[in-house]
């Protein structure tokens, strides 16, 4: 039985909180875009795309620091597209979004393999750990603090999440519908490139092709579960951490690896079941702004 | 011809035509800048790949054998699109239905052809079909929202199909994970069996025939049947169909199901076509997620889709055979030319809707 003490150490608790990081990045960005009333499932691929740059600016400057600011450029920069085709040109949110995932998967390998010639990266530096673990962790958690503050407690936030609401009533007020909603979506670009950043350079160590492997997807999933808010969702979060840290950590007994796999998407399903009736989504959630006249 | 019919032919050209035209060409000329800059001549590489695809005989055969599994995922994405919903889970699908087809295949060994190579396609359908159905399920007795939950059953159908090649089919002796080898049964033929033309022993086998029928049968079913005109009303309005007294619930159901059943004979190209003939999982991640943007560059159309998955078999083809002559340029470009074409299409579509009001508003 020696899997069940396994789970209760403090080593389970950490590898919780670090993989829990960039999927709780994800879901505050998905939730930042959606409180402006856009769909992003582009996460997924900036998530990638941070990873990515935050990887070759690493090696190349031996910065970790710049790699991470890197990787946030790289996110405001997906996000950046993501905000022309769907707020300028409202094409549909989803298919915006997978577009940008294929673009992510491609480019990513793609330039790995130009540039290193593998599809596979070392990371050659990371950031001093603080008390054990990564600077960005706490960094994430001052970042929840300040998004629950500026969402509920400014005016900026307000009108952030009232776009998302309701866009006719905050247009009628003269506030920029358009600059409401490129301003969620670069947000949440930049903190899901932060995720891939982290990801990459702080628990990986190293970058690989494909290597969000669905957290964008679960980020936005903990969104949901979370109830489009911030402290909801960093719970969730942690739940998706708890899953896939006992994936590497621990061997049950007669239960194949493959279903240890399976294990943190299985459970995003049973959360997206589980939220019926319980978690509501912004009223203008995938919704195009038609100024009439 | 009254303006009305002309307006409507002016739209169906430029929404149909022109744009994901222009959408190929703007894709096509980053490519071009991309090669440029790894020290290649893009004219030289285009112009390399066009005469591997369209050169010989055979090379017009790889590249139809390389567009028949695409049609069958972007099919999926564009009947459950006819119903306004979101199936980004044709990857999962196809795993699921190619385990499937291979079951079938290397279990009822005894069945003659043709009789085995349908029952193996069927058999592709009903699990593409059944993993297709989960998602429908949840989103109408939980609501789950679709894209999320098809994209995560994504991930639970390629470790269950690793599970089960690995621990119940495979005979640990290979040394790559893979089904045993289907029974002859369940062959598809090669095309040149049918259509004397082709080169002897090509790869393009009778599937690309199953596609044809498959986008007159999915035509016909959505444009001349009952379940197709309710399929499209939920689309157009749910709150107006439903009002039609047309159940919802399990017309989403219904639609996911079929959709899935598409994507779930992706894969009977490469198990049952001329080859190995097993299932082996690592040669097709991918198709599910590439089939999203041939479904949407053939507009949702089964005609179209088969254009447009033409047009993915010539750039796969093509970066295979052109990495021999240009090894410099990593083939995954095409990956990038796809996902810019998608991007591109969509901000041109916008382009010319706003194009066609204004004449609309003039006029």
């Amino acid at each position: 039985m020696d899997w069940i003490l396994e789970i209760l150490t403090i080593s389970t608790l950490l590898a919780t909180v670090r993989m829990a990081v960039p999927i709780a990045l994800a879901a505050l960005g998905g939730l930042f875009s959606e409180s402006t009333g856009v769909i992003n499932i582009a996460l997924e691929g900036i998530i990638l795309m941070g990873a990515f740059a935050g990887t070759i600016i690493t090696n190349a400057t031996g910065s970790p620091l710049l790699g991470l600011i890197m990787a946030v450029v790289a996110g405001i920069g997906m996000a950046l597209i993501h905000a022309v085709t769907t707020v300028t040109f409202k094409a549909n949110h989803i298919i915006s979004g997978v577009a940008l995932n294929l673009f992510a998967t491609g480019t990513s390998f793609f330039l790995a393999l130009v540039l290193t010639g593998g599809s596979q990266i070392a990371v050659s530096e990371t950031l001093p750990n603080f008390l054990s673990i990564s600077p960005v962790i706490y960094l994430t958690v001052a970042i929840f603090f300040a998004s629950g503050f500026f969402l509920y407690r400014t005016r900026l936030g307000l009108r952030l999440r009232a776009t998302g609401e309701h866009m006719a009533a905050v247009d009628s007020v003269g506030i920029s519908v358009t600059k409401m909603r490129y301003m969620g979506v670069l947000v949440s670009g930049a903190l899901a490139g932060l995720g891939g950043g982290y990801l990459a350079i702080e628990q990986a160590n190293f970058f690989t092709k494909g290597m969000s492997a669905g957290r964008g997807y679960i980020g936005l999933a903990s969104m949901i579960f979370g109830n489009w808010t911030p402290w909801g969702a960093a719970g969730a979060a942690s739940l998706f951490g708890f899953s896939q840290a006992l994936q590497f950590r621990i061997s049950i007994p007669f239960v194949p690896d493959e279903f240890l796999q399976m294990l943190p998407y299985l459970i995003t399903v049973l959360v997206l079941v589980g939220a019926i009736g319980r978690s509501r989504a912004p009223a203008e959630d995938g919704n195009h702004f038609l100024k009439e006249g | 011809m009254n303006s009305e019919s002309r307006r409507d032919l002016l739209f169906n050209v430029l929404m149909n035509g022109v744009a994901p035209l222009v959408a190929i060409l703007i894709a096509f000329a980053i490519g071009g800048i991309v090669i440029a800059f790894l020290g290649t001549n893009p004219f030289a590489f285009f112009s390399k790949m066009i005469s591997l695809n369209f050169g010989s005989m055979r090379g017009v055969s790889q590249m139809i054998y390389r567009a028949t599994p695409y049609f069958f995922t972007a099919m999926a994405l564009s009947f459950a699109f006819k119903a306004g919903l979101f199936n980004i889970g044709a990857e999962g699908q196809m795993f699921i239905g190619g385990i499937a087809i291979a079951w079938v295949g290397f279990t009822f060994t005894g069945i003659p052809f043709p009789i085995l190579f349908i029952l193996a396609l069927f058999a592709g359908f009903l699990g593409g079909a059944f993993w297709g159905a989960i998602p429908g399920y949840l989103l109408v007795r939980y609501g789950a929202h679709e894209v999320i939950t098809t994209i995560m059953l994504n991930y639970i159908a390629i470790a269950m199909v690793q599970y089960l090649v690995q621990n119940h089919f495979m005979n640990p002796e290979w040394g790559i994970p893979h089904t045993p080898t289907v029974a002859e049964g369940a062959y598809a033929p090669s095309l040149d069996k049918i259509i004397p033309w082709f080169p002897a022993g090509t790869r393009a086998n009778i599937m690309f025939i199953v596609v044809i029928i498959t986008a007159v049968i999915a035509l016909l079913l959505l444009q001349r049947t009952r379940l197709g005109y309710e399929i499209r009303a939920t689309g157009l309005n749910p709150g107006s169909a439903e009002y039609a007294g047309i159940n919802i619930s399990s017309r989403s159901i219904m639609t996911m199901a079929i959709s899935g059943g598409f994507a779930g004979m992706a894969t009977a190209n490469f198990i049952l076509g001329p080859g190995s003939h097993y299932f082996l999982k690592s040669e097709y991640g991918g198709i599910g997620f590439s089939g999203i943007a041939v479904g949407l560059l053939g507009r949702n159309n089964p005609l179209g889709i088969i254009l447009a998955a033409i047009l993915f078999g010539f750039l796969e083809n093509g970066a295979l055979g052109v990495q021999l002559y240009f090894p410099n340029v990593p083939r995954q470009i095409v990956e990038i030319m796809q996902a810019i074409i998608l991007i591109i299409l969509v901000v041109v579509i916008e382009l010319a809707r706003r194009f066609l009001n204004r004449l609309q508003k003039r006029g």
